[in-house]
């Protein structure tokens, strides 16, 4: 089969909500003879004083999220990053990152950072849930519970004007559950499209595939409605309207689809 | 600093790290020192490195290589996890070795997180150990084999019992089973303490410590139907009956009492009632 190579979406950065703007790679692999895409996602939230990055991206998606950083900062330096946890999709170019911004703060839950990223220890700074961080111009970043993880230092972080939440491998699922074979790798516009404006709705099939893959424990934990309904009671005391996963597609329309992502998650267990 | 677990054929590398709050994969109020681990598999002038260690013990990790496998010297290196914990040193290594084969799981190339140059030269050394799947289920039994070198081969599964994509790896020649995030409960109360646990260390393991190392990474388990991976893992020790158990982190377990007794106290962490227990005690 073909070396596949993780790339930028062409369609991206956009903005998503108030003062977010993502930026995705899409990293194509087969599944079944199929190509499909993952994303694998970052998010830089801007205030009237501050900027932060939410995930880092791969290692191999550096070149190409540095040049949109000094697109979209400009002059500005980046004040933080906030990794939701430490895989390599979320953490990879912390070291980098770092290097180009050599006062950025790191933040979250930092646990372990200083064993893997010795060179950087000076930048970590530990924040725990209900922390808050001001970007200015009445822009803030919230630090959350991640209500749904794999690792155990996860954390999810929410932007109260923006009314979106950062969920990690939370809500996860596949786009374009109907490539072929002969489709090319990226079809334009598709990788950066809300969940309302894909012309495909999210799948449980896909759902399932990501969760019981990502979130292996659910083939053995069969809580999914006690999850997901702790999920939606703190989004509708926040106030959440924007759901961005760091893996898939950025959710605008959440009452239609955390029903497919919860079927999903139960589709996942397997005893 | 290095130890021979098995003559030459098996050396474990490394350092410590203390347990001072800022470790998520040890329990809450964990106290001591755990080593982290890498092996050396060496058959002839065939080497093996399986996991590269953490990146704070770079300079130990790779000068202790250099000593065993001469400034630029071939080996082979296998990981069992994608995490930093295996994958931190990579970078490093790849520079100073030369490194012949590089053994992953999962779509991402490592060395396309290298700078142009040296990733060219790297990226087809890499093989994907699963491409193919040999069999049906969660447990992908025997999807890959690594030859270490002629007559000797690691032979490489996927573990019923994982939180992320995980590799397990079988060296028959030793005895011995790298259980990358699991059996990790092994901690010394000095940095240079005891680094195995066998028939001369005073072991003082509990069930209870042993429940709450697997329970912190995966806190799950108190939540999970158990039964099959009680099962399953029973019956792969059965089936191998391994004389070493070589986690990433934490002291190795060798000898066959030993390891019996330390697979007996995971039954039991993986035991729904214990579970509960223990989950309620937290």
């Amino acid at each position: 089969m073909e070396d596949l190579v993780e790339t930028m979406s062409s369609d991206l950065p956009r903005t998503v909500a108030d003062g977010v703007t993502w930026l995705s790679s899409c990293l194509p692999f087969h599944v079944d003879g199929r190509v499909i895409h993952g994303h694998n996602s970052t998010f830089l939230v801007q205030g009237g004083a501050a900027s932060l990055l939410v995930d880092t991206g791969n290692p191999s998606s550096w070149p190409i999220l540095s040049a949109k950083l000094d697109e979209l900062l400009g002059d500005r330096e980046l004040a933080y990053v906030f990794p939701t946890h430490p895989e390599l999709p979320h953490t990879g170019n912390l070291p980098r990152i770092v290097q180009k911004y050599p006062n950025v703060q790191v933040i979250g839950d930092v646990r372990d950072y200083h064993l893997f990223y010795p060179q950087i220890e000076a930048n970590l700074h530990a924040r725990v849930p209900g922390d808050r961080i001001d970007l200015g111009d009445g822009y803030e970043f919230i630090v959350s519970e991640a209500l749904i993880r794999d690792l155990p230092n996860t954390q999810w972080g929410f932007v109260p004007k923006a009314g979106t939440m950062f969920t990690a491998d939370g809500f996860c699922y596949m786009h374009r559950p109907e490539l072929d074979d002969e489709d090319p790798v990226h079809l334009p516009g598709e990788c950066g499209l809300t969940t309302t404006e894909l012309s495909s709705p999210v799948t449980v099939q896909n759902a399932a595939f990501f969760t019981g893959s990502a979130l292996y424990w659910a083939r053995f934990v069969n809580d999914a409605d006690r999850v997901y309904d702790r999920v939606l009671e703190s989004f509708a005391d926040l106030g959440v309207r924007t759901v961005a996963p760091t893996h898939g597609n950025v959710i605008t329309n959440i009452g239609d689809v955390e029903p497919v992502i919860r079927a999903g998650h139960k589709q996942a267990y397997r005893y | 600093m290095f130890t021979k677990l098995k003559n030459d054929e098996l050396i474990v590398l490394g350092g410590s790290i203390p347990l001072d709050g800022r470790v998520s994969w040890v329990p809450a109020g964990a106290t001591g020192f755990q080593p982290s681990n890498c092996y050396l598999l060496s058959e002839g002038s065939s080497r093996l490195l399986i996991d590269s260690g953490l990146a704070v013990h770079s300079s130990e990790i790779l000068n202790d290589l250099a000593g065993l496998v001469g400034e630029g010297g071939r080996l082979s290196a296998f990981f069992t996890r994608a995490e930093m914990d295996c994958v931190s040193n990579l970078e490093p290594i790849a520079s100073r070795f030369d490194l012949e084969r590089l053994f992953t799981g999962g779509v991402i190339n490592p060395f396309d997180a290298f700078e142009d140059l040296s990733r060219e030269a790297l990226r087809g050394r890499r093989h994907q150990i699963d491409a193919e799947r040999s069999g049906e289920g969660d447990s992908l039994a025997r999807a890959a084999s690594i030859e270490i070198g002629p007559g000797r081969i690691l032979e490489i599964e996927a573990p019923l019992l994982r939180l992320l994509m995980t590799f397990w790896g079988w060296d028959a020649a030793t005895g011995t089973l790298f259980t990358s995030d699991t059996f990790t409960h092994g901690v010394m109360d000095r940095p240079d303490g005891a680094r195995i646990i066998d028939s001369t260390t005073a072991d003082t393991t509990t069930p209870e410590q042993v429940a709450g190392h697997l329970y912190a990474k995966y806190e799950w388990v108190p939540r999970a139907t158990c039964e099959p991976l009680r099962e399953w893992l029973s019956a792969k020790f059965q089936e191998l009956d391994p004389e070493i158990i070589a986690p990433s982190r934490g002291c190795v377990l060798r000898g066959h009492d030993v390891v019996r007794r330390h697979l007996d106290f995971m039954l039991t962490a993986l035991s729904s009632q214990h579970a509960d227990l223990v989950s309620q005690a937290r």
